[in-house]
């Protein structure tokens, strides 16, 4: 695998429901290590990426992991590739406790699992989950029921998940909304411990402080093209941007 | 002073037996806009319920548009003009943009469409497009569209800025404040961004762990941000 | 070609019939979400009233009658019918879908099968089991057109013109009024509707009467043509839950027209069936299989493999506790079973095995539907393959007794595996259509057809294992020990299968899948295999239970097979608790001919009254307890437990009211 090759590149990445463009085009690269953002209007068609890219919507375009090409492979099958995501609105198993929710992605069946589970010894995965837990700090709360939770613990549970079972690109859709200020950015930490370990991130979120302060570099959105691709500070000062999106220049620093 | 449309004295509420919220005082006058803070799980959403009787209440009482708020009133609290936007959005997936639209009363759609559509140029375009597949942000605009083409007399919004684009929330609060004023309908928000709720908002009524701690002008509030939050870690101040 | 066009025509009078079931139950399901199984036997009443005013100047009502002293006319007798049935659907309404409108899908399943074995367990007792004959509905004195060599009575075609335009004002009503929109909406959110300041039950309510009314209407038309029967007007319904699927569950024009064009083929199929060249063995239930390819068919092409965005996921579903093995309890339980099989005798000992034999079907439900969230109502017919396996070739072969039962299962599993196609593509209460149309199928087809199933039975030989004969009978003795026993070792390795898949790997991900696919492909887990893997395991299960079943019968007949048996044993497996082994050992004991039949047979005689009560009953329960007796009790000690806690001093309260918020939280989410 050559350095270039590491990490996702989804190149030329078109998504169209029956009449409607709603990507076009889109070329996104998140790097190990990188904490790389996503944002546009509403309707831009940032799930719709996120969507086409983890195989749950129809799409042109290709998908490289680590070298490895994705294109037309089944969600399940980039997710065991290492391509993990998150959604937009939380999608947990409600009936299941935190813990259980976290296991499912450490442990998805294949083809032995029936005579496994009926025949062999059980390994103890807790230690794992915990530590998936710990990082995005749910720690000590394993068993407390996912339909308890209001919907920022939900993103963050959602969060664990797709951590378990080894991602090496994690796709966060939103995963800050319903947490408050001083919540959302405790989270901006808690991906920098992500990546630190090598892992890469590409997030979505409105909250426009929290990708200022977490993010290394950030592609823009609108109509599903890219109109904007740099770090942050170059965004803030962006006219189309400011234009498109964030409406009065922000003030340096978190508010 | 002008016409009091909301009055709750010591609405204490929960789900079970354990409340979630107790205590709680506020009166809402119309053309006033009143922003409820609070961090994780502080009782905003259960204080909204109880107000519009979509849960029972334990103890102390409610008068909303001269009308005893009970459980089981909800149908006709909505009618008389209490409309609630809650945390889930309350779209239906199967329904379209205008069908959204078309549900509302037609006589006071007519007068607001025009008006309504111009505060969210976005939806304009997706009036054919069932709600279902809406993306999460147009789903929250159609939310807060259907509501207002209702005609509210008492308007209730939950997580108002819940996956919108900045650009929006910077246009919207102050429209929809300015439309209160107008209008003379009360809004009662629930808001994560603090600075910007404040920034609309006459006043702000801050709770934690289920109880009011804090309450005054939003101006005041505004000029010492410390205060809330040191409220929100469950400190009463005056 | 021209008598292929006859009968087509004739078809017409069934087509109509189809179609107004079909636009009836998309107006209920659009208002309220639930399927309603109890169409056809709603229709049929006010069909039943309108013969009987005519015939016996009696009107009946669901209790007691009022007496005219003369025949009181057409137009009379019409208005009451129909008035009749704006009762009767207020009354299922109120009394039975409204409580559970909240319930998880299943819940609602259960109930509205309970409305229709409880509406029909009713028509047979007021009206009797025979065939009705019913006078012309519209005066057969015109002409009959010829066209082309094809004879057509114009009032055939005044049935059709008169559905299509009742139809077209159904769909007006849900496309084009406030009030019609407001009914679709109501369904995906009640809340929501609310808000806007309907009354959700309101809207609901005048749907269901609609639906009611069109299809009571219908019933008066083919009705002189077919004569009133309970039991296939009850079933009329099956043909009409496909058009419904083909329709999308939604579309009231495709409804009609598939509707009216089912009934024309299905008679033409009749026609076909008695030509020569027809093979015999594929003569029965024709007209039932093809119903269910078309739908097969349908869905392959049409279904998502993945709910799409949009789609609601929002289901509620019952709570599942994952069971552990503790050895000790395991084996007193045992023991326990064991004496009592020992202790008792004759008819007791009989309904202690049944009871046994149904825990394994009982299981089979709970691993399809409670774990992997698939309602699926063929799990007897899977039994009944199986059986009928062991009846046809078991015998033959020569395949040793323990092995033949793992033989006759797969051959299960392999139907299973072909019923669980449609799984892969559909979800919810319509999957439920499709396998209550394969079980139809798989009865008319299979265990009713006398070319391969004669009437008397195919004998199935007493299990024999070195030279131990584990027969049910022998000589005056027709319900001996070593058979139930050898039944409760079968069982209790099925229940320890069950406990270590349910509690492993396999089990986690079943409940995923039925939490939520999208969720779950995004964690990794093939939502294709998985949903495979849970329905060949519970088709494995329901075949050993077959097999037993055939031992404990010492034949193979159809009647212990059918669809009204499945749909009662889902019944009782859903109030035992679908989520548990627990559950499942009591959905055995009140499963048919079972310990509870045993004591109640043994006390009272039982006949249609018996089924009358324990409809209503079901309806009570699973009104009561949406989320079964299990899940009940299992909430009730929560909760005990939580007071408990709560006493005590520190971070034990803590816990404990969390247990109770939580409780509370799916309490109200899941009533
Ligand atoms: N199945 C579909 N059919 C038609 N249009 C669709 C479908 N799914 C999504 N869309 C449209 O595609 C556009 C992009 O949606 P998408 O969810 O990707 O936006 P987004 O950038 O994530 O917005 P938000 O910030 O509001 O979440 C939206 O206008 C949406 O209405
Ligand atoms: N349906 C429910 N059943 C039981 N407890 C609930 C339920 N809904 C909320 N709670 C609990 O009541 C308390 C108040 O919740 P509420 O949703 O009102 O908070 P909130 O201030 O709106 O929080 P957030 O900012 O996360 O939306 C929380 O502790 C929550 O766990
Ligand atoms: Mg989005
Ligand atoms: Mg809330």
């Amino acid at each position: 695998m050559s350095e270039s090759q590491a990490g996702l590149h989804a190149h030329g990445i078109t998504v169209r429901y029956g009449g409607v463009t709603a990507v076009e085009h889109v070329s996104i690269s998140v790097l190990p290590g990188q904490i790389v953002g996503l944002i546009g209007p509403n309707g831009a068609g940032k799930t719709s990426f996120v969507d086409a890219i983890t195989g749950f919507a129809q799409a042109e375009g290709s998908v490289v992991l680590d070298g490895r090409d994705l294109t037309g492979l089944k969600p399940h099958q980039r997710r065991s590739a290492g391509l993990a995501r998150t959604w937009q609105a939380g999608e947990l198993f409600s009936t299941m406790t935190i813990e259980e929710n976290v296991l499912t992605s450490a442990a998805p069946p294949g083809a032995a699992t029936l005579f496994r589970d009926i025949f062999l010894r059980r390994p103890d995965r807790r230690a794992t989950v915990d530590g998936h837990l710990d990082v995005v700090g749910l720690s000590g709360r394993a068993e407390v029921s996912a339909g308890s939770l209001t919907l920022g613990q939900q993103k963050l549970v959602g969060v664990a998940r797709a951590l378990a079972g080894g991602a090496s690109i994690l796709l966060l859709d939103e995963p800050a909304a319903g947490l408050d200020s001083n919540e959302s950015l405790e989270f901006a930490d808690r991906m920098r411990r992500i990546t630190d370990h090598g892992a890469g991130i590409l997030i979505i979120d409105h909250d426009v402080d929290l990708m200022i302060k977490a993010c290394d570099l950030i592609y823009v959105l609108e109509f599903g093209k890219l109109i904007f691709q740099g770090t942050p500070s170059e965004m803030r000062s962006d006219q189309r941007v400011i234009a498109a999106y964030l409406g009065s220049p922000i003030e340096g620093g978190a508010a | 002073m002008s016409e009091v449309l909301l009055q709750a004295t010591g609405v204490t509420a929960g789900y079970g037996l354990v409340p979630a919220i107790q205590g709680i005082d506020l009166t809402l006058r119309a053309g006033e806009v009143v922003t409820l803070l609070g961090p994780n799980g502080a009782g905003k959403t259960t204080t909204l319920l109880a107000l519009t009787g979509l849960l029972p209440i334990s103890s102390g009482s409610v008068q909303a548009l001269g009308i005893p708020v009970k459980a089981g009133r909800a149908t006709k609290l909505s009618r008389a003009g209490t409309i609630l936007v809650p945390d889930d959005r309350g779209v239906f997936p199967d329904l379209t943009v205008s069908e959204h639209f078309r549900l509302v009363d037609s006589r006071r759609r007519r007068e607001r469409m025009a008006r309504v559509l111009d505060a969210f140029p976005a939806l304009a375009k997706l009036t054919g497009r069932r709600a279902g597949l809406l993306s999460g942000g147009e789903q929250q605009m159609l939310a807060i569209a259907k509501s207002l083409l209702a005609g509210p007399r008492i308007l209730m919004v939950d997580e108002m800025s819940l996956g919108l684009a900045p650009i929006i929330v910077q246009e919207m609060l102050p429209g929809i404040a300015a439309l209160a004023r107008e209008e003379g309908f009360a809004v009662l928000l629930v808001e994560q961004h603090v600075a910007i709720a404040l920034s609309v908002s006459d006043r702000a009524l801050v709770l934690s762990q289920g109880r009011p701690v804090l309450e005054d002008s939003a101006a005041a509030l505004l000029a010492d941000p410390s205060r809330v939050e040191t409220a929100y870690f469950g400190a009463v101040s005056a | 070609m021209s008598t292929y066009l006859q009968f087509a025509v004739f078809g017409l009078s069934l087509g109509v019939l189809y179609a107004a079931l079909a636009n009836g139950l998309i107006m209920v399901y659009r208002a309220t979400g639930i399927i309603n199984f109890a169409m056809g036997a709603m229709a049929m009443w006010g069909g039943y009233v309108y013969a009987f005013l005519r015939k016996e100047s009696v009107l009946y009502l669901p209790v007691g009658q009022v007496y005219f002293p003369d025949d009181p006319g057409f137009w009379l007798s019409l208005i009451l019918a129909l008035a009749s049935s704006v009762l009767v659907s207020a009354l299922v309404y109120f009394l039975a879908f409204r409580p559970v409108r909240q319930a998880p899908v299943l819940a609602q399943v259960v109930v509205s099968i309970a409305v229709m074995l409880t509406l029909q367990a009713l028509a047979l007792i007021r009206f009797g089991g025979d065939t009705v004959r019913v006078d012309r509905f519209l005066a057969a004195d015109a002409d009959a057109w010829k066209i082309g060599g094809v004879t057509i009575e114009p009032q055939t075609v005044w049935f059709t013109v008169i559905v299509v335009v009742l139809s077209a004002l159904l769909w007006a009503y849900l496309r084009f009024t406030r009030q019609g929109m407001a009914t679709r909406a109501a369904a995906s959110n009640e809340r929501a509707a609310i808000l806007m300041g309907y009354s959700p039950s309101r809207l609901a309510a005048i749907a269901m009467i609609l639906a009611g009314l069109i299809a009571t209407v219908a019933v008066l038309l083919t009705a002189p043509t077919t004569g009133l029967n309970p039991v296939s007007y009850t079933l009329y319904v099956v043909p009409a839950l496909a058009v419904m699927l083909v329709a999308k569950m939604s579309s009231i024009g495709v409804a009609t027209g598939f509707g009216i064009a089912l009934g024309a083929f299905q008679s033409i199929l009749a026609y076909l069936v008695t030509q020569s060249w027809w093979p015999e063995w594929a003569a029965s239930g024709v007209d039932q299989v093809v119903p269910l390819m078309i739908v097969m068919i349908a869905l392959l092409a049409f279904g998502n493999k993945l709910p799409a965005r949009g789609s609601l996921q929002t289901m509620r579903l019952p709570d599942v506790d994952i069971p552990r093995i503790r050895p000790v309890s395991a084996t007193v339980v045992f023991v326990v079973a064991a004496a009592l099989l020992a202790l008792s005798q004759d008819e007791w000992r009989f309904g202690l095995t049944t009871s046994l034999i149904m825990t394994v079907l009982a299981l089979s439900y709970v691993i399809v539907t409670g774990y992997l969230g698939q309602i699926s109502l063929v799990q007897v017919a899977f039994a009944g393959t199986s059986g009928f396996v062991l009846s046809k070739f078991g015998q033959d072969v020569g395949i040793p007794f323990p092995i033949v039962v793992v033989v006759c299962a797969l051959t299960a599993v392999v139907v299973g595996l072909v019923v669980a196609l449609p799984a892969l593509r559909i979800r919810g209460a319509q999957l439920a259509i499709v396998t209550l149309t394969a079980a139809l199928a798989i009865e008319r087809f299979v265990f009713n057809n006398y070319s391969l199933t004669p009437a008397e039975g195919n004998n199935i030989g007493a299990p024999q294992l070195f030279g131990l004969d584990f027969g049910i009978r022998q000589g005056p003795d027709v319900s001996r020990l070593a058979f139930s026993w050898m039944v409760l070792v079968v069982v209790a390795v099925m229940v320890l299968v069950f406990v270590r898949v349910a509690s492993g790997d396999l089990g986690r991900a079943f409940l995923a899948v039925r939490a939520n696919e999208r969720a779950a492909a995004s964690a990794g887990i093939d939502v294709r295999m998985t949903k495979m893997t849970g329905f060949a395991l519970s088709a494995f299960f329901a075949g050993v239970a077959g097999c037993l079943i055939g031992y404990s019968h010492g034949q193979l007949s159809a009647s212990s097979f059918t669809v009204f048996v499945g749909l009662q044993i889902l019944a009782v497996a859903y109030l035992g608790g679908i989520t548990s082994w627990g559950g499942a050992v009591v959905a055995g004991m009140l499963a048919p001919l079972g310990l509870v039949h045993t004591v109640i047979d043994h006390f009272w005689t039982t006949g249609n009254t018996y089924a009358l009560v324990a409809g209503l009953l079901l309806i009570l329960t699973a009104i009561l307890n949406p989320s079964g007796i299990a899940g009940a009790t299992k909430h009730q000690i929560a909760f005990v437990r939580a007071h408990r806690g709560r006493r005590q001093p520190g971070a034990v309260a803590e816990t404990a009211a969390e247990i109770d918020a939580n409780a509370n939280r799916e309490r109200t989410t899941s009533v």
